[in-house]
């Protein structure tokens, strides 16, 4: 891993286009913050290469955000317990993910407890 | 001596595990045909599909609307699903078989490569199958037809250039068998019945031939490659134009 | 071993990890790679961290990079467009994505999940006459001891500034064994050589380990394109993050 590491560093000093060991680059995503939500859900997306979630989010202030919740693969999800209704547009659920640099309604989804109160995790370890 | 008593013991366990573990040949030898190989549609001898198909209104509907742009998968590079890929008779087919399975692959110039797994092993279909592209199947051998069944498979995946359309509830019933044809040699011959109750006001029945080619290769798919040369053209297209709005005009 | 002393030796070691399966009566029983597999992200190899590029790939690849880039890995990634991937990347790629090994006498089948491709392994003679190059190559495999040595040829290049740049001159040595016991238990080990004399100066070997999926899990279906369809049928104007 650190010899990778290196080697990514090495790689960007020279401007090459860095090899990415994921299916899908991730580099968006800052995997040291996390942050959690209640909300309903307006959208799902539940297919290949990846997953998301479209959520109304209400503040403190109660104030609607909109986030979107960015995951892994429909077949993954499948095979690591996501069963096909777990989740549906309406629901209300918890989600907690880390945000995209930029725009921190942008979310990279790391577990998520359903209306039923089943939970799922994932991690971001793992992510592609 | 001692090779005799060991075709002694051999005896005796046959018909246990030394049957199962003798071998994949001998285990596909015993099986009623050998489907394994490469084969290639004959596109002449591809039986037309009636004028008047039995369409209930909806899939009438359907058909008559049909645009190819909006509604054909593979114009999105998505498949052709089952059973389009075994009526098609532009690319060869590639059929794998196991003492436990049957592997029925044809690559199209799409995205993916179409990979239909038929169960031999006896275990019927599910009830309540997920719709996928390429369908759950089980086959039974009726003496040396192989019989397949296939349900599951995806509304939104059609069964031919024209946009004739089928349900979730589609059920396909083959019968696979091998010929020997004075002229062509070996031939594969797929009798094809669509039983959808939604779709169809009666079973649709066709016919598709197959040639024994050993020497076909599929071909690499370049339709992804199309499209994103043609998205990154675009994306570059709009981005020239719109840096050069911003420049007042000049390149 | 005589035939019969073969058989019986078969049936006793039974049908878990020996098929039996053979190309003629005199071959001995070979390990069976059939099965879902799953790679092992911590006890797999990766790509050597600094690539031995010959001078000429360097030039070229300064060169490439002084046109192309930056390059913005989000939007313009060849295979988030769902181009799919050429070997040896198939092989040394670490998702959680399994292929499948299917084993006939005359061929091995590796059918992966993600992209859908197929690769096919010929274990009977070498065919001869060209091939046109493919992202999967042609490959022949033979058998030392319970090794299966598998040389693919005939490769698709890969441009110079591709993260695995390669040339028609790419030719991978595998070895693949079977470990019934290994840490994680059964599993499958690729050692894949990486020989290009035009891009590198010297091969590298990955040493790559897959471990046996559990029970039932089958490689599932993966249409690259499926979210652009998706929305496609369903209207929705949600904007997919990654497109």
């Amino acid at each position: 891993m650190r010899r990778l590491v290196i080697a990514v560093i090495a790689l960007l000093g020279l401007g090459i286009a860095v090899p990415a060991l994921a299916h899908h680059s991730v580099a968006n995503f800052d995997f040291t913050k996390s942050a959690t939500v209640t909300g309903t859900v307006t959208y799902f997306s539940f297919t290949n290469p990846h997953s998301f979630i479209d959520m109304k989010v209400k503040d403190a202030r109660g104030v609607e955000h909109a986030y979107k919740f960015f995951t892994v693969a429909r077949v993954v999800m499948m095979r690591t317990g996501w069963a096909l209704d777990d989740l549906k547009p309406g629901d209300t659920v918890t989600v907690t993910g880390s945000p995209d640099r930029k725009t921190p309604e942008f979310m990279y989804l790391s577990r998520i407890v359903f209306a039923s109160g089943k939970v799922w995790n994932h991690d971001p370890a793992l992510q592609k | 001596m001692s090779s005799i008593r060991s075709l002694i013991v051999l005896l005796a366990l046959t018909g246990s595990a030394a049957s199962e573990a003798v071998g994949a040949q001998a285990a596909i030898s015993a099986a009623p045909a050998d489907f394994a190989g490469m084969w290639l549609p004959d596109a002449h001898r591809a039986q037309s599909w009636p004028d008047s198909l039995p369409l209930a209104p909806a899939a009438l509907k359907f058909m008559q609307g049909f645009d190819p742009e909006a509604s054909d998968p593979t114009t999105f590079c998505m498949p052709l699903g089952t059973p389009r890929n075994m009526l098609q008779t532009a690319y060869p087919l590639e059929i794998v078989q196991t003492p436990e399975r049957l592997l029925m692959i044809v690559q199209p110039n799409l995205a993916n490569a179409e990979v239909r797994r038929i169960a031999l092993d006896g275990r019927g279909l599910p009830a309540s199958p997920e719709p996928s592209w390429f369908g759950t199947s089980s086959g039974h051998w009726d003496g040396k037809t192989l019989v397949i069944e296939t349900v599951g498979m995806r509304a939104d995946a059609i069964v031919s250039e024209n946009g004739l359309p089928h349900s979730t509830d589609l059920h396909v019933i083959e019968q696979l068998r091998i010929v020997e044809d004075a002229e062509r040699g070996k031939v594969l011959i797929d009798d094809i019945e669509l039983h959808d109750p939604q779709a169809y006001l009666e079973p649709i029945k066709t016919r598709r031939y197959y040639s024994w080619a050993p020497d076909a290769r599929p071909a690499d798919p370049t339709c992804v490659d199309a499209m994103w040369t043609r998205k990154l053209w675009l994306d570059r297209l709009q981005e020239h134009a719109a840096a050069a709005k911003k420049k007042g005009g000049s390149k | 071993m005589s035939r019969p002393l073969a058989m019986l030796a078969c049936a006793l070691i039974g049908t878990g990890l020996v098929a039996c399966s053979r190309t003629t009566e005199q071959e001995p029983a070979r390990p069976d790679f059939s099965g879902v597999w799953f790679p092992d992200a911590k006890a797999s190899g990766r790509w050597p961290g600094e690539r031995p590029f010959t001078p000429a790939m360097v030039a070229a690849r300064e060169e490439w990079n002084r046109t192309y880039t930056p390059i913005d890995l989000t939007r313009d990634d060849e295979n988030i467009s769902c181009i799919p991937y050429t070997l040896p990347h198939v092989m040394t790629t670490i998702p959680q994505y399994p292929f499948e090994i299917v084993v006939t006498p005359q061929r091995i089948y590796q059918l992966t999940e993600v992209f859908g491709q197929v690769r096919r392994i010929d274990l009977g003679p070498e065919e001869h006459g060209d091939q046109l190059p493919t992202r999967m190559g042609v490959s022949h495999g033979h058998w030392e001891g319970d090794e299966l040595v598998v040389e693919t040829t005939h490769i698709l290049p890969l441009y110079a500034g591709h993260r695995e740049p390669s040339s028609p001159a790419l030719r991978l040595v595998e070895r693949f064994r079977l470990v019934p016991d290994g840490p994680s238990g059964k599993e499958l080990h690729v050692a894949i050589t990486v020989i290009d004399p035009v891009v590198y100066r010297e091969p590298f070997t990955i040493n790559m380990v897959f471990n046996a999926a559990p029970p039932g899990v089958e490689v599932g279906e993966y249409i690259c394109g499926q979210d652009l369809w998706d929305q496609h049928m369903d209207g929705s104007t949600s904007k997919i993050p990654w497109r």
